[in-house]
């Protein structure tokens, strides 16, 4: 390259830096997230390919691992770096009013885990999420036709951890959609086994071992739902008599709803979680006004809409 | 006294402190917002927990021992406390009927698990002989397995107000964690240089048998200081959940390790008998400032983690080299 | 009986496989000099420390003053008034010497700030306390940065500073120059002067004449004689020291002693070893005796590679062989069994067929990776034959051997590299009796096969039965080359004392 191509190409630069400088102001924001599991490293991904339509948004995006003190650090820095907002993804629900007392009067956007709904003034603060009860509605809609014409269900319910939002939306939803649609519901089985695939699995096989009979296994997430499936396929049951439902859509469990193992999964739109929150995000820091609450939509994900996902 | 202001020697012995102060100038330079007092005072709150914690250690890495169980204290701490103070309002209490209490009693509840701990610790290595790595790291898990049987691993949230105080208020411009964490480092300053029980935790990490044939009673001393890192460990929790608002029984996760690291990278070396509370505290403030820095430079946790563990295996190469130099 | 400060009645101290004391007494009078004597291992340091509460005794009774005590800590003995210097130096290097002086009993502030310590009055007790004793040390300065005869000089210090009655110094003159020595006697005097009794334990013949009162020989953990000194004299003592029969423990077989194999020219290390020659012959045991410290260990250490020497030559079969490294002794045919098994010889937690071959791996491996497990059995099997090595089996950890047949595994592993020239420093060390009389047997045997041995051993009745030379060392120097028949107890000791003695002219 000559010099002389060099030099028009760093006025061609720079007047371009000129002129958005001139014409637009900058935005920076702070992302900061509970761990970089797959579900949020997605959501991550969509955050950043939403800023990327905007040539002034500028993303900050770390990782707490876990560790409320270190996700406190985080905000604690953007806020000195005088961000124009902040997305939070939080490790725990408990610490959102420090996280707002930390981020000192920046916007901040709370993606997937819901804080408290007394903190979110629409203004300031907001939410952007999925509504958990839709996710067991979907599964109870799907039941509902699966099982047309019967009026009594056996259950097997697998729930997540007790206490917890999701889990409680997640089953209220599945269980008031089954009733509302006339079924009366007969519990087999009813626990919890932690969100974990292996946990699920070793109840499960102490089920079978009893003999006794059911209608449908409910899961409150993807990996309970596999480790029932397992279970179930080494005593060689009929999966498409028995439908196992599972919620996350991940991909093991996509594989599986392709074989016909797993009845139905729901998909949590991360993408979409993502893009809303960044649209909320910078919103917020332009002063406009948004919504208390963005709410993306579960969807249901069968044998023929998996290719979809 | 005419070696001393030998300009090697003094590079050996201040060495940590001039890292530091390098650290800070060159941050101040890359990021203007580094060397506000605002953000200063951040990196003291994030760092005033594992700060409390690492002087705990130290106590014990002196004595030539170790303390894996100072990260569990810190849950277990966390959830005693929390549990006693939640608004009883919430329904999902862990004590459902326990009557109003004062937050004293949370604090007091949480402080004395934590020095429990920390003394079954040094009668487990002072009395069974089991090394202190062993001993401390069955008090790990069994710390953490309490923790988490009390809450069944859920979060104890809905503190109530008074309690939170503790973390969240300030004093005038500063945050009450960051004097609990100043008043700590100086009381083990004062204990660790000028009492009896300072120069026997010191005596006992340099040569044991010289402190057993000079009449300290080891045994006795080595709970005190298990005791006191446990004690450490649980007031670093108290502080923590009191700023995160919930009692967690994860919390704390890996903070031995943080802390092993800033004693370690302060001077505090584990062949015994070495370090002082200005050298932990200036290795904590090296780790909170490289965390606030590579932050505020917009730079990846990840390539921050590699550069942390560079530094604390560089601490301890210098710290080797030092020791041989002087045989 | 009144003047008696101290009496020791019946002591008996065991540990694992020694009877370490076996019923000894011992009196000691107000403001007199007590010395103990006896060989390594006769159960002086054992016995003071029973007193002093670090191996309290399994039984026997303690008299203070005309009142039993029991004395089971350190901490005890000095509220007591019991202090000891030990002969192991016992500093905390990394912190000053008025800290270690006052360790555990620092001088407080007073009133409210009680609970901290008062540097000032410490450092000016230090300095106090040094001047008296014409100690020029300064208090502040860490230990680490002394010489060890000043470290000495504060350990003896700091038992002085306890103001105790009773001062027990294990052989505090190892490190001292003469000049220092004198310096210390000079503060016995003091001590004596205050009414304090103390024990002195040496085995340095003429410093009991010059400053003990009284002398007690211990032999074999016994109790041999309690005199006055004047009533002894050299001869007396030695002979009560070392006096005990020779027995068929030394199965010596005359072997067919050859040409010179080593020859050593004038080595020096310096500030331990001093123009040392000596030949070694093919066939020969060479027997090498020296009181603890004299430096025969790290002669040995010099031949085999271990210190580096400053000046001097080694030739073996008249040539000129440059030793640095221990892999050059190697090369050389030399072999090495040291002296302490557990420090530097065995593995404890590998087995025995590893421990014998591991010093030789490079000889049983196929392609030079892989063990050739099929020929380790079966060196391994010979050797177990041929030493009468007893295991349950080859796979045994070598940690549940007795001691004995451990060192014969390390004889094995030395000899699986074919020396022709080894050397065994305290070979029967902390073994018991018939396997001292069976590793006795190889080493005689090895001798009639042709190798050249050289043996360092405290223990003269080893020395006089197995050699056929003796070379005496004494501070670092040869004093004396003795033939088998010409040598007895009294002339190597006499040799091994001859460098010492020179100083008493200071």
């Amino acid at each position: 390259m000559s010099i002389g191509k060099k030099l028009i190409l760093a006025v061609i630069a720079l007047t371009l830096v000129a002129g958005t400088a001139f014409a637009q102001k900058t935005y920076h924001i702070g992302v900061t997230l509970y761990d970089r599991d797959q579900f949020i490293s997605s959501l991550e991904q969509a955050i950043l390919e939403a800023a990327k339509k905007y040539p002034n948004v500028v993303v900050d995006s770390q990782d707490a691992k876990q560790d409320v003190n270190q996700q406190m650090a985080q905000v604690d820095v953007f806020a000195t770096k005088k961000y124009d907002a902040v997305i939070v993804n939080l490790i725990n629900t408990d610490t959102v009013e420090t996280i707002i007392q930390r981020a000192r009067g920046i916007p901040v956007i709370f993606v997937n885990r819901r804080p408290r709904d007394a903190v979110i003034d629409g203004v300031k603060t907001a939410y952007v999420g999925s509504q958990e009860y839709d996710a067991g509605r979907m599964q109870g809609e799907f039941l509902a036709k699966f099982f047309k014409g019967k009026t009594e269900l056996r259950y097997v319910l697998f729930m997540g951890q007790l206490g917890l939002e999701n889990t409680n939306e997640r089953t209220r939803g599945v269980k008031e959609t089954l009733e509302k649609a006339g079924f009366k519901l007969v519990k087999v089985y009813e626990d919890t086994a932690e969100w974990d695939r292996w946990k699920a699995m070793n109840q499960m096989q102490q089920l079978l071992g009893t003999g006794k009979q059911f209608d449908v296994v409910i899961c409150n997430n993807d990996e309970m739902a596999l480790g029932a499936i397992e279970a179930m396929k080494a005593l060689k049951m009929d999966l498409k008599k028995i439908p196992v439902v599972g919620i996350d859509a991940t991909p093991p469990a996509k594989e599986a709803v392709k074989k016909g193992e797993m009845a139905m999964t729901v998909f949590q739109n991360a993408k979409a979680q993502g893009a809303v929150a960044l649209d909320f995000a910078l919103k917020a820091a332009q002063g406009q006004k948004i919504e208390k609450f963005g709410w993306v939509p579960f969807e249901p994900v069968t044998i023929e809409n998996v290719a979809k996902y | 006294m005419a070696q001393q202001s030998d300009v090697g020697k003094f590079i050996n012995r201040y060495a940590i402190f001039i890292v530091l102060v390098v650290m800070i100038v060159v941050l101040s330079f890359l990021s203007p917002s580094f060397l506000t007092a605002q953000n200063l005072i951040n990196v003291l709150i994030t760092e005033s927990g594992r700060g409390i914690l690492a002087i705990g250690v130290a106590f014990t890495i002196i004595s030539r021992g170790i303390d894996l169980s100072v990260g569990s204290i810190v849950s277990l701490t966390s959830v005693i406390a929390a549990s006693l103070v939640q608004e009883p309002s919430y329904s999902a209490r862990i004590f459902p009927n326990l009557p109003l209490l004062p937050p004293i009693v949370a604090v007091i509840a949480g402080l004395s698990a934590g020095t429990i701990v920390g003394i079954t610790n040094g009668a487990l290595i002072a009395y069974t002989a089991i090394p202190p790595f062993i001993a401390t790291l069955g008090s790990m898990i069994i710390a953490r397995g309490l923790a988490l049987i009390l809450t069944n691993a859920y979060p104890v949230p809905m503190l109530r107000p008074e309690f939170k105080i503790i973390g969240q208020g300030l004093l005038g411009p500063i945050p009450y964690v960051v004097i609990v964490f100043a008043l700590v480092a100086l009381i083990a300053y004062v204990i660790l240089s000028h009492t009896r029980f300072g120069k026997n935790v010191y005596a006992i990490g340099g040569n044991v048998n010289a402190a057993r044939t000079s009449g300290i009673k080891v045994s006795k001393n080595l709970i005190a200081i298990y005791a006191v890192s446990g004690f450490c460990a649980s007031i670093a929790g108290i502080l923590i959940t009191a700023r995160a608002a919930s009692g967690i029984a994860t919390l704390g996760n890996n903070y031995e390790l943080d802390a092993i690291a800033a004693a370690t990278i302060g001077g505090t070396s584990h062949t015994g008998g070495i370090g002082t509370v200005p050298g932990i505290i200036a290795g904590i403030l090296i780790l909170g400032i490289l965390n606030n820095g590579l932050l505020l430079l917009g730079i990846s946790p990840y390539l921050q983690q590699v550069i942390k563990g560079v530094i604390i295996v560089s601490a301890v190469v210098f710290d080797m080299r030092k020791n041989a130099r002087q045989k | 009986m009144e003047d008696y400060i101290l009496e020791m009645k019946g002591i008996v101290r065991t540990f694992p496989g020694v009877r370490a004391l076996n019923g000894v007494d011992l009196q000691v009078k107000t403001g007199r000099v007590h010395g103990l004597m006896g060989e390594n291992g006769a159960g002086k340091s054992t016995l003071m420390k029973c007193l002093v509460g670090i191996n309290p005794p399994d039984s026997g009774e303690i008299w203070l003053r005309g009142k039993k005590v029991t004395i089971p800590n350190p901490y005890t003995a000095l509220k007591l008034g019991i202090a000891m210097i030990y002969q192991e130096l016992n500093p905390v290097l990394e912190r000053s010497v008025m800290e270690n002086i006052w360790l555990g009993r620092e001088p407080m502030m007073r009133g409210a700030a009680g609970f901290l310590v008062d540097h000032k009055a410490m450092y000016e007790q230090t300095r106090q306390l040094l001047s008296e004793l014409e100690i020029d040390i300064d208090p502040k300065i860490k230990v680490k940065e002394l010489s060890v005869a000043k470290m000495q000089m504060i350990e003896i210090a700091k038992a002085i500073s306890y103001n105790a009655d009773i001062v027990i110094m294990d052989e505090p003159t190892s490190a001292l120059t003469p000049n220092e020595v004198k310096h210390l006697f000079d503060m016995i005097r003091k001590l004596k002067e205050r009414n304090v009794a103390v024990i002195y334990i040496t085995h340095k013949m003429e410093e009991i004449f010059q400053i003990a009162d009284e002398v007690t020989v211990l032999r074999d953990g016994n109790h041999i004689i309690t005199e006055p000194i004047e009533k002894m004299t050299i001869d007396s003592l030695i002979s009560a020291m070392v006096g005990r029969r020779l027995t068929e423990m030394f199965p010596k077989m005359e072997s067919k002693i050859g040409d010179v194999k080593m020859s050593v020219r004038h080595l020096e290390v310096p500030g331990l070893l001093h123009d040392i020659s000596f030949d070694l012959r093919k066939g020969e045991i060479l027997g090498v005796a020296g009181l603890v410290g004299a430096g025969r260990t790290e002669l040995m250490e010099a031949l085999f590679g271990l210190r580096q020497r400053s000046a001097g030559e080694i030739l073996i079969d008249g040539k000129k062989t440059d030793i640095r490294t221990p892999a050059d002794a190697i090369k050389a045919g030399i072999g090495f069994l040291t002296e302490d098994r557990r420090l530097n010889g065995i593995i404890p937690v590998l087995s025995v067929k590893i421990n014998t071959i591991v010093a030789n791996l490079a000889h049983y491996t196929k392609f030079g990776v892989f063990l050739n497990h099929k020929k380790i059995s079966k060196d391994c099997e010979e050797y177990k034959e041929r030493l009468k090595i007893r295991t349950p089996s080859l796979e045994a950890l070598i940690q549940n051997l007795s001691g004995g047949n451990q060192q014969k595994v390390l004889v094995a592993r030395w000899l699986l590299t074919n020396p022709e020239i080894l050397i065994l420093d305290e070979p029967t060390r902390g073994i018991d009796v018939g396997a001292k009389a069976e590793i006795h047997t190889i080493i005689t045997k090895l001798a009639c096969e042709g190798k050249s041995i050289i043996m360092v051993s405290s223990e003269m009745p080893e020395i006089l039965g197995m050699s056929d030379r003796i070379l005496v060392v004494s501070r670092g120097q040869i004093t004396a080359v003795l033939d088998r028949k010409e040598a007895d107890q009294e002339t190597i000791m006499r040799y091994a004392a001859a460098k010492y003695n020179n100083n008493q002219v200071a």
